[in-house]
């Protein structure tokens, strides 16, 4: 069980951060959005799929990966962007459409690239399974440092490229590891009326590679699982798959009325928010005081809040960069 | 006293079809992602599930090419699926399904085993959706062969289209445009609610509609871009200029006569498409009339198209991709002007 | 005969608004036909016509709306 001080700080500092992004990110969407909702209004257009809830996922895994190291995300990537290091003023930015955003507004929210810390993400499901793997063969091939792992969500597993990738990984012995965030929903469908096994983690025996399931959507079980599974990688044993229990705290996308959710399953999970219970560990292990603690959280608010400053007094671009870029 | 008026949303007209369809016909049944319980995340679908129940309303797991390759089957077993690709964008997963096996069966099998299953999805942009959820590719369906493809612009064409293509004996493509579907989340173009009757009928496939009559200039559009056409003509009947829209309504068949008839009247030629610029719809509107008789244009034909970049998610970026109608206005006095 | 934004509309003070109105000021309708969307927080609900007549709009799209509001009468 991980007792370092300074990893556990660490953790603790990513999913707050997360938490109060996700939190700031919420009312700028929604500006300009009243009181009809129309999802083309205001800063922030478009989709969003927040993380509340997941960031155990996140920090769990990305605690363990440098820089070199590449993460493929999924459509609901702010937590895994965090955690990775992704800088972020330009990604703000770029989720605000500006000029200066990652990818010069041209990505948002669904596609936010940040080549420094090799994060990537976008929005078909299943979609970064090839892409990491192809990273991983080419660290595998030129003999480099650095892993890949893919982030997916339990739906994804029913996509042909799931299969297709993870048999890749396994045949070609690539330091590769799949992470599936398992937060129950596929948009209003229950994981047991879209999968006819209970856990994926089964699935690994398909291509002869460990799997493992966490339950209970804790950041120190996560981190103990993505431990083994990345130093198989880096060993050179090839790829591992874990599916993890999380929570998804707020609808698919901002907009989402929810109905189809069971009546009290969202209060359930209120009451088991990954954050306030690893703050109360913390605490009550004695890794971290009360002051560390709300030292930490004052910082972290400072720094969201400074990106989100900088995000909405940044320019838009030039209506016509649209046109750059299609081709290098 | 006038009769009452009954205005749908296209939302609500298909759901209705659909539904008028499945009481007639026990071998209709919907599969496809979130259509059951939430109706469909485009409202396609809305009651369908408490009506029918869950075994010919079925909810998905997020395997298009298993599900539509099933529909493939499950049609060329003699029922009439209509299955749903959430948004068109996602075709890439599963197109060999739809190019490869429901196109090209009917020819495989010597006109043996026909296909009679629609495929809705929904297409287009312009709300900050960015380049995987806001495309139309509206070319490439009706670029390849064995498909038909319709794209409704009002609820009245969207129940008719829909009639008939579940009564077609072959694939249908059934486009529905996200500004025009008069989803809660979204803004809707007032003017795709319309009247729709009741009772069940049908709009023909490869019958363009003219749905403005002019003299100086033919306007084509499909889907949004017939709005906006619209909306130009009117803001042109105050320069002067009468501007003819046609609404296209069906890309296969394309109705090349209408279109044509219209030209030669009107000698001018503009496409309005949303859809990629390069190897498209536009391209293939203006070459029908060339090829058929280039003496008819009094001046050179032009068209307004997405240009060929991945749509951008930042908004100035992405409102100067997309056709308005200003665009439309614009060029028309430009074509007007020359001869 | 009024159409009015009944307490189980807007309960407890839940924000609702009329988002589109499938007639236009004038128009006859017939009784049970879907007059008008209305989002309350962020589900939508249809109102049906009470009786056939001639619809008079009240209260315009994007609006929001209080219990006890009359949004359109119909005669």
């Amino acid at each position: 069980m991980l007792s370092d001080v300074n990893t556990l700080k660490w953790l603790y500092e990513n999913m707050f951060k997360s938490r109060y992004f996700e939190e700031c990110m919420e009312q700028a969407y929604l500006e300009g959005k009243q009181p009809v909702f129309n999802m083309a209004n205001g800063p922030v257009p478009g989709e969003m799929h927040l993380s509340n809830g997941q960031e155990p996922c996140a920090v769990g895994v990305c605690a363990h990966l440098n820089a070199e190291d590449a993460v493929f995300a999924t459509h609901r990537p702010h937590h895994i962007a965090i955690a990775k290091g992704v800088n972020l003023k330009a990604m703000t930015a770029e989720i605000f459409g500006k000029k200066t955003g990652l990818s010069g507004g041209r990505g948002g929210h669904m596609h936010l690239f940040d080549t420094e810390v090799n994060f990537a993400c976008s929005g078909i499901i299943a979609e970064g399974m090839g892409p990491a793997a192809g990273v991983a063969l080419a660290r595998k091939l030129r003999n480099e440092p650095g892993i890949a792992v893919a982030f997916i969500g339990e739906g994804a597993v029913n996509q042909g490229g799931f299969h297709e990738t993870m048999n890749l990984a396994a045949l070609w012995k690539l330091p590769f590891v799949c992470i599936i965030e398992d937060n129950a929903w596929g948009i209003s469908v229950a994981k047991k009326d879209a999968t006819a096994v209970p856990r994926n983690d089964v699935r690994a025996a398909a291509y002869g590679i460990p799997g493992e399931y966490v339950e209970g959507n804790d950041p120190l079980a996560i981190y103990d699982a993505a431990e083994r599974a990345i130093a198989r990688a880096r060993a050179g044993d090839g790829p591992s798959l874990i599916e993890i229990e999380t929570y998804r705290l707020a609808g698919h996308f901002l907009g989402d009325a929810e109905a189809y959710r069971p009546e009290g399953e969202k209060d359930g999970l209120f009451s088991k928010d990954p954050i306030p219970t690893f703050r109360t560990y913390l605490l009550d292990s004695g890794a971290l005081g009360e002051a560390a603690l709300k030292k930490i959280e004052d910082a972290m608010c400072k720094e969201v809040d400074e990106a989100f400053e900088f995000a909405r007094a940044e320019p838009e671009p030039e209506p016509a960069e649209a046109l750059e870029k299609v081709f290098a | 006293m006038t009769t009452p008026k009954r205005k749908l949303t296209i939302a609500k007209a298909i759901s209705e079809t659909i539904s008028q369809e499945m009481e007639a016909d026990d071998n209709v049944f919907v599969m496809g992602e979130d259509i059951a319980k939430l109706g469909g995340v485009f409202g396609t679908t809305t009651g369908l599930l408490d009506q029918f129940g869950p075994d010919r309303v079925r909810d998905t797991p997020i395997s298009e090419t298993a599900f539509i390759g099933a529909a493939v089957g499950a049609a060329a077993a003699g029922m009439r699926p209509i299955v749903e690709l959430m948004f068109v964008d996602f075709f890439g997963v599963c197109m060999d399904a739809i190019y490869n096996l429901a196109a090209k069966n009917s020819y495989f099998s010597g006109g043996n085993q026909p296909i009679p299953m629609v495929l809705m999805t929904s297409v287009g942009g312009g709300y900050g959706d960015a380049g995987q959820h806001s495309q139309c590719l509206y070319a490439t369906f009706a670029h390849l062969p064995g498909m038909k493809v319709v794209v409704p612009s009002n609820a009245y064409d969207a129940k008719g289209l829909m009639h008939t293509a579940i009564a077609d004996d072959n694939p249908v493509i059934f486009m529905l445009h996200k500004n025009l579907q008069g989803m809660g989340w979204l803004g809707t173009v007032k003017k795709s609610i319309v009247d729709v009757p009741r009772e069940v009928y049908g709009v023909p496939f490869g019958k363009a509609a003219i749905v403005r009559e002019g003299k100086n200039i033919t306007l084509v559009g499909l889907g949004v871009t017939v709005h906006m056409a619209l909306d130009a003509a009117d803001a042109l009947e105050k320069e002067g200029i009468d501007a003819e829209v046609i609404d296209l309504r069906s890309l296969v068949p394309l109705d090349r006569e209408t279109i044509f008839n219209s030209v030669s009247r009107t000698g001018r030629l503009l496409v309005i498409d949303d859809d990629y610029i390069s190897y498209g719809v536009s391209g293939e509107i203006i070459s029908s009339v060339a090829e058929q008789d280039s003496g008819v244009f009094k001046t050179s034909p032009r068209r307004i198209a997405y240009p060929d970049i991945p749509v951008p998610f930042s908004r100035p970026m992405e409102q100067f991709a997309l056709p308005n109608k200003d665009k439309i206005f614009d060029t028309v006095i430009e074509m007007m002007k020359a001869d | 005969m009024d159409i009015i934004i009944t307490n189980d509309i807007v309960e407890d003070g839940a924000e609702a608004v009329i988002a589109t109105w499938y007639f236009e000021d004038g128009d006859d309708v017939e009784k049970d036909a879907v007059l008008v969307d209305i989002m309350i927080e962020k589900v939508s609900l249809e109102l049906t016509a009470p009786r056939s007549g001639k619809l008079t709009i009240k209260k315009q799209a994007e609006v929001l709306l209080i219990e006890g509001d009359i949004i359109g009468t119909i005669a």
